[in-house]
């Protein structure tokens, strides 16, 4: 049963002088009282509708009868369509785009004000529960509550976790929410269409001062391209830092097993160490080497 | 097995498709002539696009695999190419960088460099001028750096911007340089008189400087893409005015495009200013805006800098129709 239908069902009832009230409402839509209360806020905040308690009746009324529901009646889950469109419509880089956000945004009910997300416009789906999940998330970012989620990873594994959502990523076509883990204690991505379940908390979160939202992509996820491996030899026992910023495996303790997808960023991170170092493998990395300490001690 | 075509370098040019043709042509002794003279002669300089909010973009959104094959066809070079766009979902992608890669390694061993987007994470056209099969890497160059890293044959089309594009010089034949002039300059009018562009945020030809000119009035405008597209444009509107130059000077079946020639100087000098204005700057952020009055000035320019197009294009109409 719709939340429309319930609506007009209200609407006529207080029309025709019945004077319902939340235990009516609930009874007859086999409903929460707490369910028909919210159809009530609704009537009355978002609708607009001049009701006021009868206490001789107790139930509902209009306070003048001038007053009559919209043609255009928006549904709750319409609305919610509207502000996930309007959303994505808010994403894309273009002023077109902009105005018919801001359009939607006000059909919806919701503020114009836009938090950008500075990602690209994808192809759009409007799968219900896609939109359902996204705008409890969505929500959940903007108020700073905690969540709890069922989660399926890519490799199938199921966990339950309570996650600080922070804002919103896109690669390509795919959403994620990224946000504090507390089960990994670490900022995680989680790809919108793998939550599975979704319950917002009451508890609220602060944002880690560590996390900048522009410089997301340091967390950004694993690049399309394979990266490379260097064998990186010391003279001498190295502890690499827990902050070093390639990947790394020890083959010996001299000896270590780099990734990196620029010579230049690995060259830099492994300058920053200021313990000298040998480049034993790949061959064509000790030639960019000189070229980019030529750079900085030119001939 | 490694093979390097040492004699083959990138030539440094804003438009780096540009440059990368004449790299390859040059390199392979089908071009002996000047830069400048290329692209104006394939046409490529008359490519002026710009997005709404002026993203970097621009400069590249264009249907590569037409306008590539026909700008190397009015020089009278014979190319193939490939383009995929990368998704995951597709299942033969792997497929698709083995042929590439084997395409590749033919044509370095007869001697020509290929043609490839971001090769490097520079998100530019560039080169392959080798590669080493024993350790899987193609050898590249890149318009801002001559010895980049090499790109694994895994990592082949794996940019931020994941295209696989390749372009192979196959063959050529001699060109009527008559024919060849009127090709290009039929091919700079219809870029000039283009409603609509291969996407709808993007504008080609006049309508590109209406986007330009709106863009200073959005919030939106992205800064370095204004910085780079001005430093593009520069060149091709400073290499219309060499090429239509010497067409004016070499060919009296076209009279009357000095008038041209003189026009687009004084286009290119706006560029100039314009570039002066807003000087393109690697670091600069999408963010950091023009202030009020330098917009306000490239508003300026940019119309007077469109008005002297629209009549240089009147002018080539009427070279091309008594041509």
């Amino acid at each position: 049963m719709s939340n429309t239908h319930r609506i007009r069902w209200i609407d006529q009832q207080i029309r025709n002088k019945e004077y319902p009230n939340c235990k009516i409402i609930a009874d007859h839509f086999e409903l929460s009282l707490r369910q028909a209360s919210r159809d009530i806020e609704y009537l009355r905040y978002s609708l607009e509708a001049p009701l006021v308690y009868n206490h001789d009746h107790q139930g509902y009324e209009y306070q003048h009868e001038a007053f009559s529901l919209p043609s255009l009646f928006i549904s709750q889950e319409d609305r919610d369509a509207i502000y996930f469109v309007a959303r994505y419509y808010q994403q894309a880089n273009s002023t077109q785009a902009q105005r018919i956000a801001d359009l939607l945004l006000k059909i919806s009910g919701e503020s114009t004000e836009s938090s950008s997300y500075n990602v690209s416009l994808p192809g759009l789906s409007l799968n219900q529960s896609l939109i359902s999940r996204y705008r409890q998330v969505d929500r959940a970012i903007q108020t700073h509550h905690k969540i709890q989620i069922k989660y399926h990873s890519e490799s199938k594994e199921v966990t339950v976790r309570i996650v600080h959502p922070y804002e919103w990523y896109q690669v390509q076509t795919n959403y994620y929410l990224v946000g504090y883990c507390e089960k990994r204690q670490d900022i995680r991505f989680f790809r919108l269409d793998r939550i599975r379940r979704l319950i917002p908390l009451n508890e609220t979160f602060q944002i880690l001062p560590s996390f900048q939202s522009g410089k997301i992509k340091s967390f950004q996820l694993p690049p399309l391209r394979k990266p490379f491996h260097a064998v990186v030899q010391w003279k001498k026992s190295v502890i690499l830092p827990d902050d070093f910023s390639h990947k790394f495996k020890q083959m010996e303790s001299f000896r270590f097993d780099i990734e990196f997808y620029q010579s230049s960023d690995l060259f830099s991170s492994l300058i920053q160490l200021h313990i000298p170092f040998t480049i034993l493998d790949p061959d064509w990395l000790n030639e960019q080497l000189v070229r980019f300490l030529d750079q900085f001690y030119p001939k | 097995m490694k093979k390097v075509l040492d004699q083959a370098h990138m030539t440094p040019a804003w438009c780096s498709y540009a440059g990368s043709m004449y790299s390859v042509l040059q390199s392979s002794g089908l071009w002996k002539e000047e830069f400048w003279k290329l692209y104006g002669l394939s046409g490529m300089a008359f490519q002026f696009i710009v997005h709404e909010d002026c993203c970097p973009s621009s400069v590249t959104v264009y249907d590569w695999v037409n306008g590539h094959y026909h700008a190397m066809d009015r020089l009278g070079v014979f190319t193939t190419c490939e383009e995929l766009f990368y998704s995951k979902y597709l299942h033969t992608f792997s497929m698709m960088q083995k042929h590439c890669v084997q395409n590749i390694k033919q044509s370095i061993d007869q001697g020509r460099v290929v043609i490839v987007w971001a090769p490097t994470p520079c998100l530019e056209f560039g080169l392959i001028k080798g590669y080493d099969e024993e350790n899987q890497l193609l050898i590249t160059e890149a318009v801002n750096d001559p010895h980049p890293d090499p790109l694994p044959y895994d990592n082949l089309g794996l940019s931020e911007v994941p295209i696989l594009y390749c372009q192979f010089v196959l063959d050529s034949s001699p060109i009527d340089i008559n024919k060849a002039v009127y090709q290009s300059l039929r091919f700079g009018l219809n870029e000039w008189n283009k409603e609509n562009h291969i996407q709808p945020q993007y504008a080609c030809g006049k309508k590109a400087y209406d986007y330009l000119i709106q863009s200073m009035e959005n919030q939106r405008l992205n800064a370095f893409g204004l910085s780079y597209i001005l430093a593009v444009y520069q060149e091709s509107k400073q290499t219309l005015h060499q090429f239509l130059e010497w067409v004016g000077l070499s060919n009296p079946s076209f009279s009357g495009l000095e008038e041209a020639a003189m026009l687009y100087q004084q286009i290119a000098d706006y560029f100039k200013q314009l570039t002066t204005l807003w000087p393109f700057q690697p670091s600069l952020k999408q963010e950091a805006s023009p202030q009020k009055e330098i917009r306000a000035k490239i508003k300026e320019l940019a119309q007077k800098a469109k008005e002297r197009e629209t009549r240089a294009m009147k002018v080539i109409e009427k070279a091309i129709q008594n041509g």
